[in-house]
């Protein structure tokens, strides 16, 4: 899988609007992954190239980004869908044998029944798949336009509210439908869709021999833009300073609003840092937190239920909720922290508070979107003789543009600086 | 760029044509075209001419890192799209010669007939 935010952050302003419209235009289509990957590192690769050309994006989409879209992902169209419907049924049928076999070994064993007695309800699946594909619908109606009308942000936590309503359909569903059940017996279900995954694999496996010489699966975009979990939290400096501006602007507003003194950059800056030491300290209680609950939870266990099983319901669901604690705290708060500590020694180095380095960082990228502007006014003239010669950026040239952000970036800490004095 | 059907055929051969000099890759042929005139050629109409010409053989396609980092696509016309794009401006040829010995006699005509010479201008400017 591929890091579609890493690749978004090598991109700026109108670049990265695009790429990630266009990624968003394939998730609500429902393109299958492979053909979005390979989509994304195409445009990836032309919106780069573009952009350290300093062509405008027009030059590359044209006017309409809804258009760019609809023209790019022409291509996957209903004879692609249908094409790959032996795989859509595969990732479902996959689920269902899988539930079957669980329903088979959790719940029938209590009963003693034989594998030829056991029954299972079908109504989850039927459920399951007409919510998943109400939800595809709502996606493909309704969060495209969002999505074009309203910036990418909105239409991306539009998603989010479908998929929070998909989790409360499913629990609803099974709560209010609990009496009505189709019962099947298990082991057809589990024949079908035995027979139909080694089937597919078998198939597959000769396929990806006769067409690539291997069987399996060849990742084509490997090394930096392979998915992440860790890279997935990761928010460049900036795009981190930024959210706790808006942080910021909340807090002096709450505060206004109840007449209390609002807070300075610099104060602000300060309670930013004191987090990061408070947040050690949180970590700490909470292990010791966990350790108390798991304790407690096998000594009432072990009172109520005997040792023997006490210890097995220990050995299985402690684990379980170490993995939990571990991604769902653990993790998330590394995260949190380990971004804090690379702004503030950013800042740091800057001499400057959050405040000041996000206007400056602002200031800057205004300047580079003048520049670029300025920059594609004089190409245009000049396009005749340089699209001749366009065999990609050199270093050099990527260096000389290094440099000067760098003298840009000291000219505008001087400046803020001497505001401030 | 308006008049779709017509343009569609004549890009493919374009397009084929560009890669016929070279392996290139996509930004590559989209400026090689809009230097010689196809401005209005845009990513979303490139990419899928050219997955529909790799499907049908005409071109092949290799993966390889770009100066600036991401994977790119580095085309490569094969032996087949070479008989295409011979066959493609052979026929593009006795097209072009017979439309404009049409349009262009048509023009003609009418100039004539009325003794107008801005007219006949007009109507050359257009079958150019």
């Amino acid at each position: 899988m591929m890091d579609y935010n890493a690749m978004g952050e090598q991109l700026n302003g109108e670049y990265k609007d695009v790429f990630e419209k266009a990624e968003l235009y394939g998730v609500v289509n429902n393109v299958a992954e492979d053909v979005r990957e390979d989509l994304m590192m195409n445009l990836f690769d032309l919106l780069l190239t573009a952009q350290s050309k300093n062509k405008n994006v027009k030059y590359v989409i044209g006017n309409s980004v809804e258009n760019f879209c609809e023209d790019y992902y022409n291509n996957y169209n209903w004879k692609e869908r249908v094409k790959r419907l032996p795989e859509y049924i595969y990732r479902i049928v996959k689920f269902i044998f899988i539930f079957e076999l669980l329903d088979l070994v959790l719940l029938d064993s209590n009963q003693n029944l034989s594998i030829f007695e056991a029954k299972s309800d079908l109504l989850p699946y039927i459920g399951g798949l007409c919510i998943g594909w109400l939800s595809m619908l709502i996606a493909y109606l309704f969060i495209k336009p969002i999505m074009f009308k309203k910036g990418v942000a909105k239409a991306r936590l539009c998603l989010y509210i479908v998929l929070g309503l998909q989790i409360v359909a499913c629990i609803l569903g099974t709560v209010f439908l609990s009496d009505n059940r189709i019962m099947f017996r298990v082991y057809p279900g589990l024949l079908i869709t035995g027979l139909y995954i080694i089937i597919y694999v078998v198939g597959r496996s000769v396929w990806r021999k006769k067409t690539y010489g291997y069987v399996r699966k060849h990742k084509e975009y490997k090394g930096e833009y392979e998915f992440s979990f860790k890279n997935s939290f990761k928010l460049s400096n900036y795009e981190f300073a930024k959210e706790l501006e808006k942080r910021y602007i909340r807090t002096n507003k709450i505060l206004k609003k109840f007449r209390k003194k609002t807070r300075t950059p610099d104060k602000f800056t300060t309670i930013i840092r004191k987090e990061i030491e408070n947040e050690k300290k949180y970590q700490k209680l909470m292990i010791l937190l966990y350790i108390v609950i798991a304790i407690a939870f096998v000594v009432s266990n072990i009172i109520m239920n005997g040792i023997v099983d006490s210890l097995f319901f220990a050995a299985v669901l402690i684990p379980i909720e170490g993995i939990v604690y571990y991604f769902v705290y653990y993790k998330l708060s590394n995260f949190s922290m380990n971004a804090k500590k690379a702004l503030f020694e950013e800042i740091d180095d800057l001499g400057l508070n959050i405040i000041e380095y996000v206007e400056m960082k602002r200031n800057s990228e205004d300047s580079d979107i003048e520049k670029r502007k300025k920059l594609n006014d004089s190409e245009e003239k000049e396009e005749g003789k340089d699209n001749q010669n366009s065999s990609g950026v050199s270093y050099d040239e990527k260096a000389g543009k290094k440099g000067n952000e760098k003298k840009r970036y000291i000219s505008v800490v001087k400046t803020k600086k001497n505001k401030i004095k | 760029m308006q008049d779709t059907q017509l343009m569609k055929g004549i890009l493919e051969g374009c397009v084929l044509g560009v890669i016929a000099k070279g392996e290139t890759y996509g930004y590559e042929i989209l400026s090689q075209l809009a230097s010689n005139g196809f401005e209005d050629l845009l990513e979303g109409t490139l990419y899928p001419l050219l997955t529909r010409l790799e499907k049908n053989g005409y071109i092949s396609c290799r993966k390889a890192k770009s100066p600036l980092g991401p994977i790119r696509k580095y085309y490569t016309i094969t032996v087949s799209g070479k008989r295409y794009l011979n066959d493609f401006k052979e026929n593009y040829k006795k097209v072009t010669v017979n439309a404009d010995k049409v349009l262009f006699d048509e023009c003609r005509y009418t100039q004539l007939k009325e003794g107008d010479e801005n007219d006949g201008l007009q109507c050359n400017g257009g079958t150019a």
